[in-house]
């Protein structure tokens, strides 16, 4: 089995990016890689590519991109997969150079939501949103908040039923949401590249925001960013004949999709009734785990990027994980258990909470895994040693999960 | 390790296929699990082709997981043409992770004009401001550039088109079935951007394709008869503003990797038949150029003496190429799946003892992007 | 019998950034001005942009270059149809002439309408400016004929 690892990486600051054009942004991100990385752009020898395209209204974009990120003439290779695309352009990164066809392989993922004059996300997602419609008329949700809903950034119908689902089935309370995104946002503030940093963030101040449809608070939802990130992938060979001495590889990948949730439409017979079930994100894990050699995650792993766009979703996604048993993440947070100086700290970076540039999110996961495991996160660096990391993407309507383990070593053993 | 593809399906290509994209996408699945005899278990992985864009909906992927054979499977979607895909799933299979996968490309252009669409592959800051300018357009510049080096006449890009509708008329998947068309027919069709008219552009239209493909390890064990996977290429050129439109260099580029890898040094010598993706017929003569199998600016000599005819010494396009029906994602597909007919000896328009091809299909405005497999069955 | 549902028809608007590069464009448009980026390595691109397609160095400000508005006819084509921005074919009650032009001093081509009649490739073209003039792409009516 060929070994990869991460040789460099880059990202765009995050945000509201109306100074510079899509390409230009992403070619920030790709020559931020290529620095880091210390290589030349002759070395790399193919690309991989995704975002979002609905959302920046060009139809693939990387064709007009690539003289602007070092691919002319060369291979390059484009993967959509909703929110999930950031993992799964890491994914292809990682499977072009774990094949054998390339030695050095540049995989960047991007969203440019500000070049949408719509409200929020709402472009790419009108389709989505009219797929919140079917969801209101079945299950209940009045025009007010429906229409708040289509200001967000991501998928915000279907996920504040799954918040409500997940409150039900773990026993956790609402004010368990409201410390989960002030940690995101006290996070973000440590992560000079991320959108909404708030360094003193406390739950007070997220539970003062206005009630949108219950569990989801207005201070609960994640903010449509710009932004781009880029990740160099190698094989030991390239590696070694580089002389890079900080890298970060890569054990295993498993991206597992479940059905879409759409009870009994498009001939998808019964679809999936509890939302926060999430078998996808649960196969991704295990197979992902039994790939990378780890037996016990919880006490194998070091810490996690978990996708988080809203905050039911980390305490969630850390269970279906299996960092903490069903219904008691919330346990775990309250003992700060999670924060960047616990025992097991997820999502330093502030995740996507914070930062949502939809593209660029799941690259993003997988990118701060490996600054952590290299020790380049800077400011969010968490103070544990971190030996092995867990990058997790999700998206789609709730069914796409992508799993990345990281660690500082080619092989578990 | 070498990867081969196993079993293969596509449906009957289509103005309008009738169905829903669900249904046409289980269909092809199910045909391909059937024609190489695996149940949905034994399938490791599943890659998917379609665009958000082309099928009007954002993750053109979402509703079709249960369909497209992915449900519980580790898959994931390629967002260009169904080649990239089966590139992508051989990535799978040789990282020694995957032992089987599915490939299922599909759009269904009854959705929306493709070339509609391609006005939004244009630059949006300046090109798109054109309201004129479409991938027709471009390519009636690419071929005026092309025509004005080498002398290359409107009656050769309709020869071209008249060699490829006769083969397509003899292929039941295609689009047009038009046995007794002329090449005056094809010069008096509709001009749209002189000098492309109707008849020399293709036909797009609703498809899905699939194969299966199978590691070394297991591929016996599944058929007796394997066409293996021996070359690959890709190559990305330059947007159309800063690139010479009179040749193709990324597909230069990408057919070098894949005669490379295949060990492959005289392709004229060496391939037995081509199945190629021509949008507009003058492409196909360019394509000959870019392959090698026609020095440069001679692309119109081997069609002429009748080279790259059904009964000639190297055929090109026997299932009629994009001409017969452009599937857009699925096109690439359409073009393996006659390669693996051919070399199996199951073709409708069957040329005699075929054992090696070329496989192209290309992407984004004026072929910017081609992709090259080198396909070959038991020596 | 097949049933097709037509859907709940929205438009998507946008309103693209720039950057800073094709600004300069537009203010040079404005001034009836051509504005390109010279790479060190002699390649000149229109419009301008922060990386040489080529060589891939980094363009600035200091880059730019104004241009002579003067070019050459590569190619053209007449066009008979235009698309409506729903999938439908319009045909033009005129065929009008798209010109793909290489200016002086520039590497790269633009395709832009011709505004004369008789035309060829190689066919020497100057730039006709729109006369109140806004910063915007449409500054540019098209090109015609030198006269000489």
């Amino acid at each position: 089995m060929r070994r990869v690892a991460i040789i460099g990486c880059g990202q765009t600051k995050h945000g509201r990016r109306t100074d510079v054009n899509q390409a230009e942004m992403v070619s920030e991100a790709v020559w931020n890689a290529i620095d880091d990385a210390g290589i030349g752009i002759e070395d790399i020898e193919a690309f991989a590519v995704g975002n979002m395209q609905g959302f920046g209204g060009i139809a693939h974009p990387d064709l007009i991109f690539a003289e602007y990120i070092g691919a002319v003439g060369k291979p390059m290779q484009r993967v959509a997969t909703g929110g999930t695309v950031g993992g799964s352009v890491a994914h292809l990164g990682y499977y072009m150079v774990a094949s054998g066809m390339y030695d050095v392989v540049l995989a960047t993922a991007w969203e440019k939501h500000s070049d949408s004059a719509e409200p929020g996300a709402t472009t790419g997602l009108l389709h989505v949103a009219f797929a919140n419609l079917s969801y209101m008329f079945k299950l209940g949700m009045d025009l007010r908040s429906f229409a708040i809903m289509g200001l967000a950034g991501a998928a915000a119908g279907i996920s504040a039923y799954q918040a409500a689902q997940y409150l039900f089935r773990s026993g956790c309370k609402i004010e368990h949401y409201d410390m989960v995104a002030a940690k995101a946002r006290r996070n973000a503030a440590k992560n000079k590249y991320a959108h909404l940093r708030w360094p003193n963030c406390k739950p007070e101040d997220i539970a003062k925001t206005e009630m949108l449809i219950w569990p989801m608070r207005f201070g609960h939802v994640c903010p449509a960013s710009d932004g781009a990130s880029a990740v160099i992938f190698a094989s030991e060979d390239a590696v070694k004949k580089f002389g890079i001495k900080e890298v970060a590889w890569i054990l295993s990948v498993a991206a597992f999709a479940d059905e879409e949730n759409d009870q009994g439409e498009s001939y998808q017979g019964t679809g999936v009734l509890d939302y926060s079930e999430q078998i996808g994100c649960v196969l991704s894990a295990k197979k992902a785990y039994e790939r990378a050699g780890i037996e016990n995650p919880r006490k194998e792993v070091d810490m996690a990027e978990i996708y988080s766009p809203f905050p039911h979703q980390e305490l969630m996604f850390s269970e279906r994980l299996g960092f903490f048993d069903e219904g008691t993440a919330w346990k775990a947070l309250e003992e700060g258990v999670t924060e960047i100086d616990g025992d097991f700290p997820i999502t330093p970076s502030g995740g996507v909470n914070a930062t949502n540039a939809i593209g660029s999110s799941g690259l993003q996961r997988v990118l701060e895994c490996a600054l952590q495991i290299m020790n380049k996160a800077e400011e969010h660096q968490v103070p544990k040693d971190v030996r092995i990391a867990v990058a997790h993407a999700w998206g789609g309507q709730t069914q796409f999960n992508t799993v990345t383990v990281l660690s500082d070593k080619p092989k578990r053993w | 390790m070498r990867v081969a593809i196993v079993g293969y399906s596509c449906l009957p290509m289509s103005r309008d296929i009738g169905l829903t994209r669900e249904e046409s996408v289980f269909l092809s699945t199910k045909m391909a699990l059937e024609s190489c005899n695996l149940t949905r278990s034994e399938i490791d992985t599943v890659v998917s082709a379609s665009s958000d864009f082309y099928d009007g909906r954002t993750i053109s992927n979402s509703m079709l997981i249960g369909a497209l054979g992915a449900y519980l499977k580790d898959e994931s979607k390629s967002e260009e043409d169904g080649l990239l895909a089966v590139i992508y799933a051989m990535q799978r299979i040789l990282s020694g992770t995957h032992r089987i996968a599915l490939v299922t490309a599909h759009t269904h252009s009854s959705i929306f004009n493709p070339h509609q669409i391609s006005r939004y592959m244009l630059e949006p800051l300046f090109d798109r401001q054109n309201e004129l300018l479409n991938d027709i357009v471009l390519s009636a510049l690419q071929a005026r550039t092309y025509m004005r080096k080498y002398d290359v006449s409107e009656e050769d890009m309709a020869y071209v088109a008249y060699k490829n509708l006769r083969n397509a008329s003899k292929n039941s998947n295609s689009v047009l079935k038009v046995p007794d068309i002329s090449v005056e027919e094809i010069l008096a069709s509709k001009v749209y951007a002189e000098p492309i008219r109707e008849l020399m552009i293709a036909p797009t239209c609703d498809g899905v394709a699939s194969v299966v493909l199978a590691s070394e390890k297991v591929a016996y064990e599944i058929t007796s008869d394997p066409i293996w996977i021996e070359g690959v290429g890709v190559s990305v050129g330059n947007y159309f503003r800063d690139r010479d439109l009179s040749k193709l260099e990324s597909l230069q580029k990408a057919a070098k990797k894949a005669y490379a890898m295949a060990g492959i040094s005289e392709p004229y010598q060496e391939l037995d038949f081509a199945e190629i993706t021509e949008r507009f017929a003058h492409q196909e003569l360019m394509i000959y150029e870019a392959l090698g199998i026609a020095r440069e600016g001679k692309g119109k000599n081997l069609l002429n003496n009748g080279t790259t005819w059904i009964d000639g010494e190297f055929p090109v396009n026997p299932s009629g190429g994009a001409l017969s029906g452009d599937a857009i994602c699925a096109t690439g597909l359409y073009r393996l799946v006659e390669a693996i007919k051919q070399i199996r000896g199951e073709a409708e328009n069957q040329i005699s003892g075929v054992r090696r091809a070329l496989v192209h299909s290309q992407w984004g405005l004026v072929a910017q992007k081609n992709v090259v497999l080198i396909v070959g069955g038991e020596v | 019998m097949v049933t097709r549902y037509e859907g709940i028809p929205f438009v998507a608007r946008f309103r693209w950034s720039v950057g800073e590069l094709f600004d300069e464009f537009l203010n040079g448009l404005r001034n009836a001005k051509l504005i390109a980026s010279k790479c060190s390595c002699g390649y000149t691109v229109l419009p301008p942009r922060v990386r040489c397609p080529k060589c891939y160095a980094k363009l600035s400000r200091e880059n730019l270059v104004e241009i002579s508005g003067k070019g050459v006819i590569e190619a053209y084509t007449r066009v008979f149809f235009k698309l409506d921005g729903n999938g439908n074919e319009i045909w033009l009650d005129k065929p009008v002439t798209l010109a793909m032009v290489k200016f002086e001093g520039v590497n790269s081509t633009l395709v832009l309408p011709y505004l004369d009649t008789e035309i060829s490739e190689g066919t020497e073209v100057e730039v006709v400016w729109r006369d109140e003039r806004s910063g915007s792409v449409s500054d540019i009516l098209g090109v015609r004929r030198v006269k000489v």
